[in-house]
């Protein structure tokens, strides 16, 4: 598993065990009313389980196993261009974070980082979404 | 395809199922004034979505497919076979409490649910602690991956 994708993977775990106590910390709280301050961490909940989990794992997981481009020097694109999507992604969410269960304002900042991030996960990708795996590329049963 | 991600993946499908009907059931018109308790459904299906539905599935999918590092190799089988099993009893218990017991509180707020809502609550935590783990070792780096 090449770096990039651990340390999206591992961010996105780290997200899902945060995001999941908050959000069991809330439940807990629909049932049992635990401290009126509570619900505003809902939005903070929500960033961490879509965007932190489940957007960043499925990015990292997909960084390591779509197709490579065989015959150039960075098969699975520039690793450069990934560590700063990783970074602007997270860079987002921490300001989404902030700016919704703290300032009340930023947020829009956070949500411009992450789309950014999005798009150059994308462009740096797109190369790798139109390939053809080895075998369907190199066919072994040809007649 | 490990025993245990065979019925992550079946079971995960069954809740995408469950979660897809109840929705259609919230936006059949008349039945939300017949049964009272899918008003407080909504929220229900999402939940039911991202949990019982796609992180379920990426936890069994990375428990088969992710490289087996040297702790868990230098580890007995069992162990994380035991620990994925525990995910998956935990996970699907949490949740499936968590749709009986979340339309139901906010119909009637019976001690019933807020007991059921508050187990729900600490096994979700508790399957969520547990695959954390189970896939923190096995995200490893290899030069050639």
């Amino acid at each position: 598993m090449p770096k990039v994708a651990c340390w999206m993977i591992r961010t996105a775990l780290i997200y899902l065990l945060i995001g999941s106590l908050m959000g069991a910390m809330l439940f807990v709280h629909k049932a049992v009313r635990l401290w009126s301050e509570l619900w505003s961490w809902r939005p903070a909940h929500v960033e961490m389980m879509l965007i932190g989990w489940l957007v960043q794992c499925v990015m990292g997981v997909a960084y390591w196993m779509m197709p490579r481009v065989e015959n150039t020097h960075a098969p699975r694109g520039n690793p450069c261009l990934f560590w700063g999507v990783w970074s602007l992604l997270n860079l987002g969410i921490v300001i989404s974070i902030i700016g919704t269960t703290f300032l009340g304002k930023y947020a829009g900042v956070g949500r411009f980082c992450e789309a950014i991030a999005v798009v150059g996960y994308l462009w740096g990708m797109r190369r790798r979404m139109t390939l053809l795996s080895p075998s369907e590329q190199f066919p072994k049963n040809t007649c | 395809m490990r025993k245990v991600t065979r019925w992550m993946v079946i079971s995960a499908f069954l809740h995408l199922l469950g979660a897809v009907w109840l929705q259609v059931a919230v936006a059949v018109p008349g039945l939300l004034e017949q049964y009272v308790f899918l008003r407080h459904s909504s929220i229900t299906v999402f939940h039911w979505l991202v949990m019982g539905w796609a992180t379920q599935m990426i936890i069994g999918v990375a428990y088969w497919m992710f490289p087996r590092s040297a702790v868990v190799r230098n580890t007995p089988a069992r162990f994380w076979d035991v620990m994925a099993w525990s995910v998956f009893v935990l996970l699907n218990t949490g949740v499936g409490l968590r749709v009986i017991a979340e339309p139901m509180l906010g119909y009637n707020r019976a001690p019933i649910w807020q007991v059921l809502m508050v187990m729900s609550a600490v096994f979700q935590a508790l399957a969520v602690v547990l695959a954390v783990n189970l896939l923190w070792v096995r995200v490893v780096e290899r030069h050639h991956a």
